[in-house]
């Protein structure tokens, strides 16, 4: 079997060799980066997409809470609100309430003194008709003669008046 | 079930696509080599010649580093398809997670020496890288490294050269041929000379260096053979010529000419590529 001398140049062999070099780079691209550069990409969309989706969920998320801390925090002032006015109103009502119960009380007190006023100017009126004509018969007896009632109603209503003034 | 099993049944296909050409090659490599006598001393030549085809030019002799190189080109196919078979997006093989370790690995480097606009040549950087490393590392399988053949060296040499040429060729023609005129017109012989010298050193560097590791092996195994005759020849019967003295230092400078000179010398070679491809470019190219 023969062999090459150690330093032997070849024209063919040379060009063999620069095809195989050129073969085992369409091997290498279409065999193994094309492949893995696909997945790899497509693992990178995804990822992407993935973070992308979740940056979205949070924003959401977060503008959510942002609506119901304003919602809650509307309602809460609502309620407030609401129950100042109740107190105001309760507060206006029970003072009215007060106030007629105050204005009743002095009305039927001033209907009292009155009735009572009255009765007493009545009773004074009856005692002082009950004197005039005791006074009356009791002169009529002392003195034995028909007096003049019309004359005499005059002198005893003086009398009284200033018997009964209390000043 | 089904496609689980014909998913294995192409996973142990590729697996002999991987071994078979190897095999192939040592096999040929047994069956053609010739029982050398002792007595005729030590002998270094080039790669054995299977056959010759005659061809215009030159006759094409087909010789073991062709059919080595080939039988690489073939375990690389294998690997590349072994390592991207059943890929998916979300990985659960370790050979997806060691495809895209080498994918992301030469990109990596390719973007670091090149820039991003050389990306395209990540592939082609790969390819230097696979088959000059497992050229280099088919030695240890007993093949005729075709590392060690200058010719197979000087063919991808010269492809790097077009590349280069080409590349900067795209500054125009004009600014090409000035090129060789700088500094000033004295220089141009030397700058022809330079550029010439480019495939030449590219290729002689890295077949010196493993043709040279290969003669040293074969030399130091020798001469470990004879002295072991010299010195235990006296044993009695087959045990004395046993070469006891071969054990050990051939397998040390196994690993330093055929392990590590060949992936340096892979490297060395994909670097050079890288350089000169990316400083031929025209800048704003």
């Amino acid at each position: 079997m023969q062999s090459l001398d150690i330093i032997s140049v070849n024209f063919w062999q040379i060009i063999i060799s620069l095809v195989n070099l050129l073969i085992i780079y369409r091997i290498m691209k279409k065999f193994l980066f094309k492949p893995v550069q696909k997945v790899m990409d497509t693992r990178q969309s995804q990822v992407d997409r993935i973070f992308s989706e979740a940056d979205d969920s949070r924003d959401s998320a977060n503008q959510m809470k942002r609506e119901y801390e304003q919602k809650l925090a509307g309602a809460r002032q609502e309620a407030d609100t609401m129950i100042k006015t109740a107190a105001q109103t309760a507060q206006l009502r029970g003072d009215q309430i007060v106030a007629e119960a105050k204005e009743q009380a002095a009305h039927a007190r001033q209907k009292a003194e009155r009735e009572i006023a009255q009765q007493k100017q009545q009773m004074l009126q009856d005692v002082r008709s009950e004197i005039s004509e005791l006074a009356v018969d009791i002169a009529s007896k002392v003195v034995e003669r028909e007096i003049n009632q019309k004359d005499y109603d005059g002198f005893v209503d003086e009398f009284i008046q200033n018997v009964g003034d209390p000043s | 079930m089904q496609s689980k099993r014909r998913a294995r049944a192409v996973d142990i296909l590729l697996i002999l696509l991987i071994v078979l050409p190897l095999a192939g090659a040592m096999t040929l490599k047994v069956l053609t080599t010739p029982d050398a006598p002792l007595s005729e001393g030590v002998q270094i030549s080039g790669a054995q010649i299977y056959f010759t085809i005659p061809m215009p030019i030159q006759d094409l002799p087909i010789t073991a580093a062709q059919v080595n190189s080939w039988a690489v080109i073939l375990s690389i196919l294998g690997v590349c398809l072994y390592l991207t078979h059943g890929i998916k997006v979300i990985p659960d093989s370790k050979r997806q997670l060691a495809a895209e370790w080498i994918v992301d690995t030469v990109n990596r480097l390719v973007r670091s020496n090149m820039g991003e606009k050389f990306i395209g040549f990540a592939p082609f950087v790969a390819g230097i890288l696979a088959l000059s490393a497992l050229s280099s590392l088919s030695s240890l399988l007993g093949l005729f490294a075709p590392t060690s053949d200058v010719n197979i060296i000087l063919g991808w040499a010269i492809l790097v050269f077009i590349l280069i040429t080409h590349y900067k060729l795209k500054g125009g023609l004009w600014a090409y041929i000035k090129g060789f005129f700088s500094p000033i017109p004295v220089f141009a012989p030397l700058n022809i000379i330079g550029e010439i010298a480019t495939p030449i050193s590219m290729s002689f560097r890295h077949y010196g260096n493993v043709m040279s590791g290969m003669v040293i092996s074969t030399l130091i195994a020798f001469a470990l053979r004879s002295l072991s005759q010299t010195v235990l020849g006296w044993l009695p019967g087959t045990l004395g010529k046993i070469p006891f003295l071969q054990v050990g230092l051939p397998a040390v400078l196994s690993l330093y000419f055929d392990i590590f000179s060949g992936c340096m010398q892979a490297f060395i070679f994909a670097m050079l590529t890288m350089m000169f491809i990316a400083t031929a470019a025209p800048e704003d190219a």
